[in-house]
């Protein structure tokens, strides 16, 4: 009897002891996965908010103006007046 | 410039116009200069007093101003009035408001358009810095292509 006794008493913490390490592998995989799958969603948030900063800027110096267009009034000109195109230059003499 | 002239200008394909950017903040005397060329359009020579600033952008003082206005064959005194009055600084300044609405960070600024309606030109390309004449070729060319 108490040798059964003991043998169980010893078995289970033999049996036992790989069992719980391995758990606390798998679990600790388990939370590096969901760590590594939050920092890419973290970095996924930080690229959209890099964009969205960056996206400001850009509509605020436009290299081509979307629909702009000039009167054509009282300016100096060469040229036919009643040409297709016209070259506007915004000039400086200093 | 002169290659612009003659083979999009004066063969009329093209209309070139002049509109004024001084940068005050960095070109002191440019607003003035700028307001002598109109001076000198008063007299019907606003393109020799556009040519002569140009080739003196370094003695653009105030008081070089009647100068150029003598050498370009201006009435001095009325030039003078003309600049006193300070009657052409409401259009510079329209220039340079509508220059910074469209954007115009230096100068020169170049934007080609295509005339849309009756006297006014919708914005297609714009060229910014001095560009040596194959950079207004292809643009113009292009848009000139469109058009057929």
């Amino acid at each position: 009897m108490i040798v059964i006794l003991t043998a169980v008493v010893v078995a289970v913490p033999l049996r036992g002891a790989p069992q719980t390490s391995d758990e606390v592998l798998k679990s600790l995989e388990r939370d590096v996965q969901a760590l590594k799958e939050g920092q890419v969603r973290i970095q996924r948030e930080l690229q959209e908010i890099k964009t969205l900063l960056q996206r400001p800027p850009q509509a605020a110096a436009p290299t081509e103006p979307e629909n702009l267009v000039f009167a054509l009034a009282d300016f100096p000109s060469i040229g036919d007046a009643k040409a297709k195109l016209v070259l506007v230059d915004f000039t400086d003499y200093q | 410039m002169a290659q612009l002239e003659s083979e999009y200008i004066k063969t009329g394909k093209l209309r070139y116009v002049v509109r004024d950017f001084p940068l005050e903040a960095i070109h002191p005397q440019a607003f003035r200069a700028a307001e002598a060329t109109h001076c000198g359009r008063d007299q019907g020579k606003y393109w020799e007093m556009h040519h002569q600033l140009f080739a003196n952008q370094r003695s653009l003082a105030v008081g070089d101003l009647p100068g150029h206005a003598q050498a370009v064959g201006l009435d001095v005194p009325a030039f003078q009035r003309c600049l006193d009055s300070n009657k052409h600084a409401v259009r510079v300044r329209a220039d340079l408001a509508e220059g910074q609405r469209a954007g115009i960070s230096g100068t020169p600024t170049f934007f080609l358009g295509a005339i849309d309606g009756d006297s006014k030109m919708k914005v297609v390309r714009t060229l910014r810095g001095a560009q040596p004449y194959a950079a207004f070729k292809a643009a113009i060319d292009s848009v000139l292509s469109t058009q057929k």
